[in-house]
C-alpha cells in the first residue's frame, strides 16, 4: 500500500538547516492500523505529510500503491489525494459554514458524483460514526469528539485506501480520545482501510496494531503494539 | 461547480455582518458614483440648454469678418440682406430671427456713479421668442418685454443693481455705429432679467432691433441671423443642411454659419475640462469602494488559510478554491451594487425632480463657467447606472483573485500550520 524508501527531508528555517527526516524506510500493508509515535520534533508530522503527498522529500522516494509520487505534478498529486487518501487533522479542520452533512458530502462532491448518491452515502457514514440526528448541526454546535467524528466520516466517505490522522486525539479529553480511537479501529476492520496516525501519547500508542517510533528523524523501533511488529 | 457556489453562498450568509458592512461600502460608493455623475451631467445639460436659449441660439450666420473680430463686435461687418437668409431657412422649417450684437459703455443717465462695458443685443421683438427665452426671465414686478421701435432696454438684474438703476429710469449707452461714428443712445429700462444664465444677469442688455437699426445706421441689415433647431439634434447634421441652403444666396462666400458649440467654444472647452476633473472625482469614489472590498476579501482569505489548506489536502483543485472566493466576493459585490443602484436611483430621482438650490453660493462666486444658476438638477444617465452596477460586481470578484491566488501558492503544510 505505502512504501517509503530512504526518505530525507531538510528544512531551512531562516539560516538554519533542519534535518527533519534523516533516511526513513517503511512499508505499510493494506488494512494496517499503525501509529507513528515519538516526541515533538521527531519528524512524525513530516513523515505523515510526505506519505499524504502534502509535501515533497528532499531525497528518497514514497510509493502509494506502487506508484512513485516524486515525479507527479501538483494536479496529479491533488488527484491522487482526492481518490486514494483521507485526512484527519488534530484540530478537525471542518468548514465552519457547512453543516455536518455538508462537511462530509464536500469530500464526495470533489469526485463529482450524483447528488442523490452523495446524500445517501453521507447520511450512511454519519450514522456509522454515531452522528445520526446531528447531520444538520454546524461545527460550533458539536462537541470536540463529535467534530472529530465528522472529520473521520469525511475522510472515509470516499472509501480511500489510506487514512492519515495527525494526532487525532490531541485536542480531546482522554475518554473522548479513546472513543475516537475505538471508532477508527472499528472502521479499519469494517472498511479494510489502512490507518496511519501520529501521536506522542502512550494511551494512543496502545491502540495501534503496529507501532513505529521516531526519534530525531530516524526510526528507532518498528514493531510492537497490539498487532506485533514488522 | 455546485459545491463551489454553495460554499460561496454559505460564506456570504454565514458572515452576515462582514457581508453587510462591505456591501454597504460598495453601495455607498456606487450610489455616490451614480448620483454625482447624474448631477454633473445635469449641470452640463442645463448649462448647454441655457447657453442655447439665452446666448447663442442653435446656430448663427454672420459675416466672416464679424466672427474673426468677435471680441470687438464691430457692427460695420453686418449682413446686408438678413431677410433673404431667413426666408431661405424658413423654407427648411427652421425658426429664425435677426440680431445685432455690439458692445457699449453703459451708465446711469442721472446721478451717474460710473460706467461698465457690456454686451448688447438688438432683438427682433416679434421673432426672438421663437428661439430665445428671454421673456421667461422677467419675473412679475420686474417690468416687461421690449416693445418694437421704442428707445428702451432690458437689463440683467445684477447689472442693474451694479448700475443702481431701477425700472423706468434711463441709461446712456455709448457705442459705435456701422459707419464708425460714436453715438450716445438714451434708453429707458423697461425690464430686469433674472434668467438661469448668470452671464445674462451679470452683463447683458437688450434693445429693440428696429430702433437699433436706425440708431446704428445698419440700413436694414443685422450682424447675425440666428437659427433655432431642436437642441438635442446633432448640430453637425443640421449645419450641413444650413450650409447647403445658403450656398445659392448672393454674398454667401462672405458668411460663416456656426453651431452653438463653435460659437461658445470657450464654454465647451471649460465644460470638457470640468468633465475631466469630475471623472477623477468619480474615479476616486470608485477606488474607495474597491479598497473596501479588497480589504474584506484579503481578510476573508487569510483568516481561512487553514481551511484552504484542508480543502487542498482533500484534493480540491486550486482553481476551484479561487473560484469559490471569486463567487463569494461577486456575491457581496452584487448585493452592494444592487443596493447602490437603488440608492443612486432614489437620490438621482430627487435631484431630477427637485434639484438642489445653490443660488446663494453661485451668486457670491461670480462667473463659474457653467451657464446655470439657482437650482442644480440632475440628469438621468442609464449608461452610468448599468456600467456602475456591473463594474461593481466584476471588480468585487476580481479583487478576490489576488489574495486567493497567493493563498493557493502557499505550501499545503504551511496552510495547515496557520493559526
Amino acid at each position: 500500500m505505502v512504501k517509503v524508501e530512504n526518505v530525507k527531508k531538510d528544512y531551512t528555517v531562516g539560516k538554519i538547516s533542519v534535518h527533519a527526516l534523516r533516511g526513513v524506510s517503511l512499508a505499510v500493508d493494506k488494512g494496517e492500523f499503525m501509529s507513528i509515535a515519538g516526541p515533538s520534533g521527531s519528524g512524525k508530522t513530516t513523515l505523515l505529510n510526505l506519505i499524504g503527498c502534502l509535501d515533497t522529500a528532499t531525497s528518497g522516494e514514497v510509493f502509494i500503491d506502487n506508484e512513485a509520487v516524486s515525479g507527479k505534478n501538483k494536479k496529479e498529486l491533488a488527484l491522487l489525494r482526492r481518490e486514494k487518501l483521507g485526512f484527519v487533522f488534530q484540530s478537525f479542520n471542518l468548514i465552519p459554514v457547512l453543516t455536518a452533512l455538508e462537511n462530509v458530502s464536500f469530500a464526495l462532491s470533489l469526485l463529482e458524483l450524483d447528488n442523490n448518491e452523495v446524500q445517501k452515502r453521507s447520511m450512511r457514514i454519519l450514522e456509522e460514526v454515531g452522528l445520526k440526528g446531528l447531520e444538520k448541526r454546524f461545527p460550533n454546535e458539536l462537541s470536540g469528539g463529535q467534530q472529530q467524528r465528522v472529520a473521520i466520516a469525511r475522510a472515509l466517505i470516499k472509501d480511500p485506501g489510506l487514512v492519515l490522522a495527525d494526532e487525532p486525539t490531541a485536542n480531546l479529553d482522554s475518554n473522548t480520545g479513546k472513543d475516537i480511537l475505538k471508532l477508527m479501529e472499528e472502521l479499519n476492520k469494517s472498511h479494510k482501510t489502512t490507518f496511519i496516525f501520529s501521536t506522542h501519547d502512550s494511551m494512543v500508542m496502545d491502540f495501534a496494531h503496529r507501532l513505529v517510533l521516531l526519534h530525531d528523524g530516524l526510526i528507532t523501533r518498528n514493531g510492537g503494539g497490539k498487532g506485533g511488529g514488522k | 461547480m455546485k459545491f463551489i457556489l454553495t460554499l460561496a453562498w454559505k460564506n456570504l450568509s454565514r458572515y452576515r455582518r462582514r457581508t453587510i458592512i462591505t456591501a454597504t461600502a460598495i453601495a455607498v460608493g456606487i450610489a455616490m458614483y451614480i448620483f454625482v455623475d447624474a448631477w454633473l451631467l445635469g449641470i452640463e445639460k442645463e448649462s448647454e440648454r441655457n447657453l442655447i436659449y439665452y446666448e447663442t441660439g442653435s446656430a448663427r450666420i454672420m459675416q466672416k469678418k464679424f466672427w474673426e473680430e468677435k471680441d470687438f463686435k464691430l457692427v460695420k461687418y453686418y449682413l446686408k440682406d438678413p431677410a433673404a437668409i431667413q426666408e431661405r431657412l424658413r423654407g427648411l422649417g427652421y425658426a429664425t430671427t435677426q440680431r445685432i450684437s455690439f458692445l457699449g459703455q453703459i451708465s446711469k443717465l442721472v446721478d451717474n456713479q460710473g460706467s461698465f462695458q457690456i454686451k448688447l443685443a438688438a432683438i427682433d421683438v416679434r421673432t426672438d421668442t421663437d428661439i430665445f427665452k428671454l421673456n421667461q426671465g422677467i419675473a412679475p414686478g420686474d417690468g416687461r418685454f421690449l416693445h418694437a421701435g421704442e428707445p428702451e432696454i432690458m437689463l440683467g438684474s445684477e447689472l442693474a443693481k451694479d448700475l443702481d438703476v431701477h425700472l423706468g429710469e434711463s441709461v446712456l449707452v455709448l457705442t459705435r455705429t456701422a459707419t464708425g461714428a460714436y453715438d450716445d443712445i438714451e434708453l429707458t429700462v423697461v425690464g430686469l432679467l433674472d434668467t438661469p444664465n448668470p452671464l445674462i444677469n451679470q452683463g447683458a442688455g437688450f434693445i429693440p432691433l428696429d430702433y437699433a437699426k436706425q440708431r446704428l445706421q445698419m440700413q436694414g441689415g443685422a450682424t447675425e441671423v440666428v437659427v433655432g433647431f431642436p437642441e438635442w439634434d446633432q448640430p453637425e447634421k443640421e449645419m450641413k443642411k444650413i450650409d447647403a441652403a445658403l450656398a445659392g444666396l448672393p454674398g454667401h462666400r462672405e458668411w460663416v454659419a456656426l453651431d452653438y458649440k463653435e460659437l461658445a467654444s470657450e464654454f465647451v472647452m471649460i465644460a470638457s475640462a470640468k468633465s475631466g476633473g469630475s471623472k477623477i472625482i468619480l474615479l476616486l469614489i470608485f477606488i474607495i469602494a474597491v479598497i473596501g472590498i479588497s480589504n474584506t476579501m484579503l481578510m476573508a482569505v487569510f483568516e481561512r488559510v487553514k481551511e484552504i489548506g484542508m480543502m487542498r489536502a482533500m484534493g480540491m483543485k486550486d482553481s476551484s478554491i479561487i473560484w469559490s472566493f471569486f463567487f463569494e466576493a461577486s456575491g457581496i459585490g452584487f448585493i452592494g451594487a444592487l443596493a447602490g443602484l437603488i440608492l443612486g436611483i432614489l437620490l438621482t430621482a430627487y435631484m431630477v425632480t427637485w434639484g438642489l438650490d445653490m443660488s446663494g453660493l453661485i451668486k457670491g462666486m461670480g462667473n463659474i463657467g457653467y451657464r446655470t444658476t439657482g437650482v442644480f438638477k440632475a440628469w438621468w444617465n442609464p449608461d452610468t447606472m448599468i456600467s456602475a452596477f456591473f463594474t461593481g460586481i466584476i471588480i468585487s470578484g476580481l479583487v478576490s483573485f489576488f489574495p486567493a491566488v497567493r493563498a493557493v501558492k502557499m505550501q499545503i503544510t504551511d496552510c495547515l500550520r496557520n493559526r
